[in-house]
């Protein structure tokens, strides 16, 4: 059994050496977190389950020693107090991260014995303080238990602050058949590892951390106009290519390096990625080859549309109701609708924009360029206020090419409209509604300027 | 001899409330000499018009006259092709002064139409408020290389409107054409036809032309009313009259006086527009225009919506077109031409309506629940959006980008991914999917850590 052991080591090994190269200035940092309750002395695949645990975790902090670049640390909880004194701070930090602790490390789990309870979730948030500050450090729990949070703690949302902290969680479960409800760990968590006996645990842990060392990765490289990997911050759904479900959803990050994050991808799917930009940009087909880097390139340039009101607001309900239609160039549906005053991403190229004020106005043929943020100025829309004293019936007209176009209608139940427009001269056509005689007809022309209230009683 | 003058001159005692303005031109060229049944043409119309600015003077003092003859001053032989005058301008009480000026003329010279027909034109003073009517008196063709025809494409490029009559004494039938597309042209054989049509032109144009407009629903019916209409000018394209289409008390069409001389075209502001290309009035009489203008009420509604101010807007669209025909307001009302329309409602997620059929008949009712409001709120800057999951597709539908305290979003009820991600850190795995629920008129608070 142990020749078989150095042996799956010994391949990990060979596979870290052979990239090694490309991974030496970051630090992966592992840290053991061993469940010490008292359920742990309790026999389990011809020996007990604590015993299996220290074997392993001896042979692989001695092997991952041997590494550049690798650190490990051990803390344990459930050893001091016995579980009937059910003391719920039972944890500590036995071995502090170092180069060529291990020693240490097979000393300090040979002296401790199984005895207290559970607290998991105090466990993990102690951890926070485990691992020396370093952003571009790899940091990971290898958490080796038999049972579930006892403690009344909550190890999932400890384990999402976690995340965010940088620090990656891999729960290892053994010797319990724990049915997936009733491990909360298993939902919040994701990955967890039910281990149901000593062999199928060696396994399991050697392949994670081999997999931690040496994972199928994957970068998705955003690039912009000059195919440079300059574009972030958009959403990438994975879709698996079998079910047409999404699979993973990441937004592009450049990290402190200033290089697109490396993702964890599961290589078994064939993927679809969607990268969530305006409008969205598709890549088929991918597939992963397992255990490598992968890189996955794909053309996003983006620039900015910048809708400005030029000028006072004479009243901000009208302007906040003006919107933008953006289409790419003669296409007739809008990708997007977007508010006045805002600046939004969009996919460089052509654009007509159909914009909602009163008249409409259009302008074509915008140019959104790599890395540019295009500005579009309107004049902000002046008020007509109408005070009729009776209902009225008509309209706002203008002249277009000698034409007079509609540009609003009047409405007959309301004797006192607003009504936002756009600088310029029209023609207001009015009647009383109940009037018998078409040459009550009222022509009126009058002039709205940007920002200023036009009173007209009729 | 003038007794059927006399019966339709009666009409003219109402009294105008605007100026009508008659110029009188003759063609004063050497064939008028010609004897027509032991007179000259010349004498004939002279006769005519004294005698018709006479009796209508008299009936009505509003009236104006003018008088222009061509081809009168010069012998034919010198070939004089500018020879054209205006003998008397308008004004009113000058029948006297046109009797007068005619009594002094002898036809002698050259015949040319257009060159005068063109000069008339500023005979006219501006006064758009004015019935301006022209008649031409003539027995020959253009004799100076002038095109009448070529004269009312230069009229038409002017934007100017102008149909004279036209009156042939004995003109051969090859030539009338030449007439045919200045004016309306009237010829006449002999002198008994002469005065009938001289008559019928003179009441036309003296006589006050009205119109009615009918807007027909779907069923035929002249029911639709209170819509604003335009003529147009179908020659200058200017915009001649504004009304709103109304009944009366009868509850009929109101009656319109419009200048019967102008051809229009008629627009009807609904939505879309209905255009009526090419109306011409018979002058002196009343006249129906009809227009088929059958209409649908779209009514958008939002039931229970709490709060007025997140109010959405409806782009209407003709089905399969790609302009935009009116933006409607929710909870508003609004007629339409019927047939089947596109809606593109401005809700987050937008909803999109293809080939809605609006019918005459019952309003088309399209109702949408009341947004709720998606407040986020965050300790540390990043980036979030929102998208719809479509079994497993995820459709994008707000992109708030960089977020550095709060961000507010209104959004139709429904489930919806919101996906977050701290810009510190600097990760991927940071990623956050979180999932949102939305109720009409509710308010969800997410915080984002």
């Amino acid at each position: 059994m142990k020749k078989r052991i150095a042996y799956i080591i010994l391949i990990v090994l060979l596979i870290f050496f052979r990239t090694a190269p490309t991974a030496s200035a970051q630090v992966t940092r592992i840290l053991f977190l061993l469940d010490l309750s008292a359920s742990m002395s309790e026999r389990w695949s011809e020996s007990t389950k604590i015993d299996v645990a220290r074997k392993v975790l001896t042979h692989l902090a001695d092997s991952l020693n041997t590494l550049k670049n690798v650190e490990t640390g051990l803390r344990v909880f459930g050893d001091q107090s016995p579980s009937n004194m059910s003391d719920c701070n039972d944890t500590r930090l036995l071995v502090p991260f170092q180069k060529n602790n291990s020693k240490q490390i097979e000393q300090q789990l040979y002296g401790i014995e199984p005895r207290g309870v559970t607290p998991i979730a105090l466990s993990l948030q102690r951890t926070a303080g485990d691992f020396p500050h370093d952003p571009t450090a790899r940091n990971i729990i290898i958490l080796i238990t038999d049972g579930i949070e006892s403690c009344g703690g909550d190890p999932c949302s400890i384990s999402l602050s976690l995340l965010k902290e940088n620090i990656i969680l891999k729960p290892f479960i053994i010797g319990m058949s724990v049915n997936s409800e009733e491990s909360k760990m298993n939902d919040c968590i994701g990955n967890y590892y039910d281990a149901p006996d000593a062999d199928k645990f060696r396994t399991i842990i050697r392949n994670i951390v081999a997999n931690i060392l040496e994972p199928t990765t994957t970068v998705v490289n955003l690039l912009d106009q000059d195919g440079k990997p300059t574009e972030t911050d958009a959403v990438m759904t994975f879709y698996d290519d079998f079910t047409d479900s999404y699979k993973y959803n990441y937004y592009h990050t450049i990290t402190y390096r200033g290089v697109s994050d490396t993702l964890s991808i599961d290589p078994v799917s064939t993927y679809n990625l969607e990268i969530q930009t305006t409008p969205p940009v598709e890549k088929s087909n991918i597939h992963l080859v397992p255990d490598q880097n992968n890189v996955v390139n794909v053309k996003t340039p983006q620039g900015e549309l910048y809708l400005q009101l030029q000028g006072g607001a004479v009243n901000n309900y009208i302007n906040t109701k003006i919107k933008c239609l953006v289409n790419r160039i003669g296409e007739f549906t809008d990708i997007n609708v977007q508010s006045f005053n805002t600046s939004k991403k969009y996919l460089t190229g052509k654009y007509d924009l159909t914009i909602l004020t009163l008249p409409r106005t259009y302008i074509k043929n915008v140019d959104i360029s790599q890395s540019k943020t295009t500005t579009i100025q309107i004049p902000s829309p002046g008020m007509l206020n109408i005070m009729k004293p009776y209902s009225s019936v008509g309209g706002i007209f203008v002249y277009t090419n000698n034409k007079l176009e509609k540009v609003y209608e009047l409405n007959a139940d309301q004797l006192r409209e607003n009504i936002g427009l756009q600088p310029g001269n029209y023609v207001l056509i009015n009647r009383p509604k109940f009037s018998k005689k078409t040459s009550d007809t009222v022509v009126k022309n009058f002039t709205i300027v940007s920002g200023q209230v036009n009173s007209i009683k009729l | 001899m003038y007794g059927l003058l006399f019966i339709s001159y009666t009409l003219l005692a109402q009294t105008h409330t605007h100026t009508t303005r008659i110029l009188f031109q003759l063609d004063g060229s050497g064939s008028m000499k010609e004897l027509w049944d032991g007179q000259s043409k010349f004498n004939r119309a002279r006769d005519l018009v004294s005698h018709l600015v006479d009796s209508i003077e008299k009936k009505n003092p509003n009236i104006e006259f003018g008088l222009r003859v061509f081809g009168h001053q010069y012998y034919y032989t010198l070939n004089n092709c500018k020879d054209s005058k205006l003998e008397v301008p308008f004004s009113k009480n000058n029948a006297d002064a046109i009797k007068t000026a005619l009594g002094k003329i002898t036809p002698q010279g050259n015949t040319p139409i257009a060159y005068s027909l063109f000069e008339s034109l500023s005979d006219f003073p501006v006064d758009s408020n004015a019935s301006n009517a022209e008649i031409l008196v003539t027995d020959g063709v253009e004799t100076c290389q002038g095109n009448p025809c070529a004269l009312s494409q230069l009229f038409a490029k002017r934007k100017v409107s102008f149909r004279p009559f036209i009156i042939g004494l004995g003109i051969a039938d090859s030539l009338k054409h030449e007439y045919d597309c200045i004016g309306n042209f009237f010829d006449v054989k002999d002198e008994k036809v002469f005065n009938h049509v001289m008559n019928v032109v003179v009441s036309q144009a003296l006589n006050n032309t009205t119109a009615q407009v009918n807007l027909l629903d779907a069923y035929g019916n002249p029911t639709v009313t209170n819509l604003e209409m335009t003529f147009y000018d179908h020659f200058s394209h200017s915009a001649k009259y504004n009304f709103i289409h109304t009944f009366n008390d009868k509850g009929n069409p109101d009656t319109l006086h419009l200048d019967p001389l102008t051809t229009y075209d008629l627009v009807i502001h609904s939505f879309p527009p209905i255009q009526k290309d090419t109306i011409q009035l018979s002058p002196g009489s009343h006249n129906v225009i009809a227009v088929d203008v059958p209409q649908g009420t779209l009514s958008l509604q939002i039931p229970n919506n709490k709060d007025a101010f997140t109010n959405i807007q409806c782009v209407v669209r003709e089905s399969g077109s790609p302009r935009i025909l009116n933006v409607q307001d929710f909870n508003t009302d609004q007629d339409y031409i019927s047939g089947n329309y596109d809606l593109e409602i401005l809700t987050l997620p937008k909803l999109e309506l293809y080939n809605e059929e609006i019918a005459p008949g019952k309003p088309t009712v399209i109702k949408v629940d009341a947004a709720g409001i998606l407040n986020l709120s965050t300790s540390q800057q990043g980036v979030a959006s929102i998208y719809v999951d479509h079994d497993g597709k995820l459709e994008k539908i707000y992109d708030f980008g960089s977020i550095k305290t709060t961000a507010t979003v209104n959004l139709q009820p429904g489930n919806y991914m919101l996906i977050w991600r701290p810009d510190k850190g600097k990760q991927s795995v940071l990623t956050e999917k979180i999932n949102i629920k939305i109720v009409s008129n509710e308010t969800v608070n997410q915080k984002l850590d």
